[in-house]
């Protein structure tokens, strides 16, 4: 079965009784997606289905036949602006990560919000985010990094406009 | 039916290169006496006499400089440190310091391995005499070229000045094709550079492992991948103390997409094309079990806690407590802590490949470990082959915390890749890691103590009872060699603190669950009971708890330099001005505590809002101000204070463990809550300039005034005194009530 990931067809072999998480890391690579909880608490696989965030280890791979995949090695692609999506630009800027293993989720979730939101309020940030769970205790910066984000794009998008 | 061939990504998979490294140009300095440095500096418990010359530090033909760095990368930044620290002592800018993500036939042995809050504290020292050594014999190379002594040469930007100009003699111009080897002996230390004279050290360097934490390409245990790989799970009792009584193989073995089904005596694991097939061959093994006749409750764990009978061992003990306690008043109060999980959001993972190869056996093993060294015997020792057939890669860590200290997850892929004869990843789920892997030990504190008519400690004692910390995880002889186990009562003695009758005694418990390193060790559970006391009986003086503290503080270097960062957080904070009632109801309060670890001192004050109609406590803002002797990245100092509150907070206000029914109660994340990012405090940080000393060690110093300092605001807030952990809306209304 090919798997539509990044822009990209990819063949992911057979779908049958395989969870998404596992056919992105284990079968094609994609190891930017990481599991955490495998039971949707954490939000550390979360991918967009169609621009959707989503929990990759809840989901069954075949529910992902058909739709656009993005995974976090795509994200950067899914901006209009060359180099890293603001998100990413954010997060290095403030130096969010600690170990970094909830960074693509948390990456993934803001970047889908900020896409419906451009310019939140921070009780917004919160709310989008308080299902992604952080054990390194990054929180301080991560709800910074989000507003930084969000001034970024709208920059970049005053910029495009101008 | 062969299963359709996947097409490689660009990621692809894992090559065996790095051990090439070693083969190359370059000028190598070494430890030769590496592994009795590092014992004399931070380990009493291993000393395997060390024949192969340690490398520490190298600079290529190209004039790079490269640190093979025996240290795990787990977000701590102590990379980006030690680029920082190698980049000052050799002059050259920072982006010519690599540092080698190498193999354990390529990084020095480290025995200790990643812990205790002590790779900046014991490595600094280290590998600045390694990279002086390299860069006094470069100026000695570079003297005898240009017929001059090397008295008069200086370095900058990785070249030879003489007389004020650079010249054409690079570090690389001087190495050229030759391969020098350095073995550093006793002979001398070198000269430093001087401490007022760093660039880069004291900077904000930026990190170097997050571009790829946020572009997602950072490899870390868990994403290890080879050609052909199988994925395998372990049968694990569903009970404490259960015995494998039957199973049934054949139908594991026909569950779709199952390759094998691994048993050697109780250990049974299956192997299988895909990590969801070996979780479902697990299931189909209907494993039936001879469980203990009476399954370990939660109550009991509880009623065989509190300190007291034989067994008890004096930690510390000055004047006369007894006199001191018998002429005072008296205060008395009781302090209770929770098993408490890691939940490291990468759970355990490994990749093994064990096999022939012309004849001889090899183990490689990728993981996510915190003690790669001395994860290569443990390799050895479970599949039998010799520790020079074993090689671990270390990879990032998502987390470790402790937990990663042991690396069962390892042992399973290595047994379950050598019974297949294949690549096996092991992962952990979770509700089998916090069954299996282990917990923060249980605490219960009795503390006493006397005050004299004008509200001085006169004397203070301190019963203290923990569950097991290196005892849970290493071996007996520990307790022999270090007199107790320590860690179970880090933070317990407040060395701080100056008390004319003082007299701790502390109590080791068995728990049905194993019990080890998590965050601190008993820092955070000790320092709440110590602090929340020290709060008490300042109201119980009627004096102001901060300046109570300064009243008491030891008159020595640990004290004065307690004074400083209390003041600091004391400014901060506008600890004189009342806090602003709220107008919603919610109460308000302010509340500090302090404490020493590593040579570390911490002070934090907290804010929080109570809300008297549902007990619910949120923890506003933390003020931190902190001297750990010198700061190599005052970015990475401010994340770990940041990091160590997140975690205070969230031991403080929602975490606990449970037993019921022989089992730990809690699954996952959906019952075992950590803190949100809407319940996160805001948090503030000042660190002292203090270059004289240190630097110390900050992964772990700050979680341990957090908890106390939410509950000393909650009594300020509402005039209630919570003394058992975590403190849960019903609790906080049950006292609320009662009061």
């Amino acid at each position: 079965m090919e798997l539509l990931i990044n822009g990209q067809r990819l063949e992911a072999g057979d779908l049958e009784n395989r969870l998404l998480v596992y056919v992105l890391r284990d079968e094609l690579g994609l190891t930017g997606t990481r599991l955490g909880c495998g039971a949707g608490f954490c939000g550390s696989c979360t991918v967009w289905l169609d621009g959707v965030p989503t929990r990759s280890c809840v989901t069954p791979a075949a529910d992902a036949f058909g739709k656009a995949i993005t995974t976090i090695e795509g994200l950067a692609d899914t901006y209009p602006a060359a180099g890293l999506h603001p998100v990413q630009q954010a997060f290095l800027e403030l130096q969010v990560p600690q170990c970094g293993w909830c960074m693509s989720g948390q990456i993934m979730t803001a970047a889908a919000f900020l896409n419906s939101n451009p310019a939140p309020a921070d009780d917004e940030v919160l709310t989008a985010l308080e299902k992604n769970l952080c054990r390194c205790g990054t929180y301080h910066r991560l709800k910074q990094a989000v507003q930084r984000a969000a001034v970024i794009a709208r920059a970049d998008a005053a910029a495009v406009e101008a | 039916m062969a299963k359709p061939k996947p097409r490689l990504s660009r990621r692809g998979f894992l090559g065996l290169a790095g051990a090439g490294l070693a083969a190359t140009a370059g000028l190598y300095v070494a430890f030769g006496f590496g592994r009795r440095y590092l014992i004399e500096n931070f380990d009493r418990l291993q000393s395997a006499p060390d024949a192969e010359p340690n490398s520490w530090l190298a600079v290529t033909a190209a004039g790079t400089v490269r640190v093979y760095m025996p240290k795990a990368e787990m977000g701590q930044g102590v990379h980006t440190a030690f680029q920082q620290i190698a980049a000052d002592e050799l002059y050259v800018p920072l982006a010519q310091v690599e540092i080698v993500l190498g193999d354990t036939t390529v990084l020095p042995e480290d025995a200790r391995g990643t812990n205790g809050s002590s790779s900046i504290a014991s490595v600094y020292p280290a590998l600045r005499q390694a990279a002086a050594y390299a860069r006094e014999m470069l100026k000695a190379e570079a003297a005898q070229k240009l017929g001059v002594s090397a008295a008069v040469l200086t370095v900058a930007g990785g070249a030879i000045v003489h007389q004020g100009q650079r010249t054409a003699l690079t570090y690389g111009a001087l190495i050229g094709e030759r391969r020098i080897v350095k073995v550093l002996g006793e002979d001398g230390v070198p000269p430093l550079k001087a401490v007022d004279e760093y660039e880069w050290i004291g900077q904000p360097a930026p990190r170097l492992d997050l571009p790829g934490k946020v572009d997602g390409s950072a490899q870390y245990g868990f994403d290890a991948r080879l050609p052909g790989m199988l994925f395998g799970k372990v049968l694990k009792p569903p009970t404490f103390g259960a015995t494998l009584r039957s199973l049934d193989e054949a139908a594991a073995r026909q569950t779709p997409r199952v390759v094998r089904v691994v048993r050697d005596g109780e250990f049974v694991g299956v192997v299988a094309e895909t990590a969801e097939a070996a979780a479902v061959g697990v299931q189909r093994l209907n494993a039936q079990w001879t469980e203990k006749a009476r399954l370990d409750q939660q109550a009991d764990v509880e009623a065989a806690l509190p300190p007291g009978g034989p067994g008890g061992q004096v930690l510390r003990e000055a004047g006369d407590v007894a006199a001191a306690l018998r002429q005072g008043p008296v205060v008395e109060a009781e302090y209770q802590t929770p098993f408490a999980a890691h939940m490291m959001l990468e759970p355990p993972a490994a990749l093994a490949h064990v096999r022939q190869e012309a004849g001889q056996w090899r183990a490689d093993v990728w993981t996510s470990t915190q003690g790669a060294s001395s994860l290569v015997g443990s390799v050895a020792r479970a599949t039998g082959l010799q520790a020079e057939q074993v090689v671990v890669h270390p990879l990032y860590l998502g987390g470790g915390f402790g937990r990663k200290s042991v690396a069962d997850v390892a042992l399973e892929a290595a047994r379950l890749s050598q019974a297949a004869g294949a690549p096996v990843r092991v992962h952990w789920d979770r509700a089998e890691e916090l069954q299996n892997g282990f917990l923060r030990p249980p605490t219960h504190s009795r503390l006493r103590a006397a005050l004299t008519a004008d509200g001085r400690i006169a004397g203070w004692e301190n019963q203290q009872a923990s569950g097991l910390v290196f005892l849970g995880i290493l071996p007996p002889v520990v307790k022999t060699v270090l007199g107790w186990d320590f860690g179970a009562t880090r933070g317990a003695v407040p060395a701080h603190y100056a008390f004319p009758n003082h007299r701790t005694t502390a109590w080791l418990r068995d728990t049905p669950v194993r019990t080890g390193f998590w965050r601190g060790l008993g820092l955070l559970p000790n320092v709440f009971a110590v602090e929340s006391f020290m709060d008490e009986l300042a109201h119980a003086a009627g004096q102001d708890p901060l300046r109570f503290r300064l009243a008491h503080l030891a008159s020595d270097s640990i004290g004065q330099r307690m004074r400083s960062v209390l003041e600091r957080v004391a400014q901060m904070a506008a600890w004189e001005q009342p806090l602003a009632p709220r107008t919603d109801g919610w109460q308000v309060g302010r509340g500090v505590a302090v404490c020493e670890d590593v040579k570390t001192v911490v002070a934090q004050v907290a804010e929080v809002a109570v809300n008297p109609a549902t007990g619910a406590v949120i923890a506003e803002r933390v003020f931190c101000a902190l001297d750990c002797g010198l700061v190599i990245n005052p970015d990475i100092v401010k994340a770990q204070v940041e990091g160590n509150v997140m975690w205070g907070t969230s031991s403080a206000l929602v975490e606990a463990v449970t037993i019921k029914d022989g089992r730990v109660a809690a699954t996952n994340f959906g019952d075992y809550p950590i803190l949100t990012i809407r319940q996160a405090p805001l948090v503030l940080t000042e660190i002292s300039v203090n270059k004289s000393e240190g630097p110390y060690g900050i992964g772990e110093p700050p979680i341990g005034p957090t908890a106390a300092a939410i509950a000393n605001a909650v009594f300020a807030a509402t005039g209630v005194r919570l003394r058992r952990l975590p403190l849960t809306p019903d609790r906080v209304l049950e006292a609320l009530r009662a009061a």
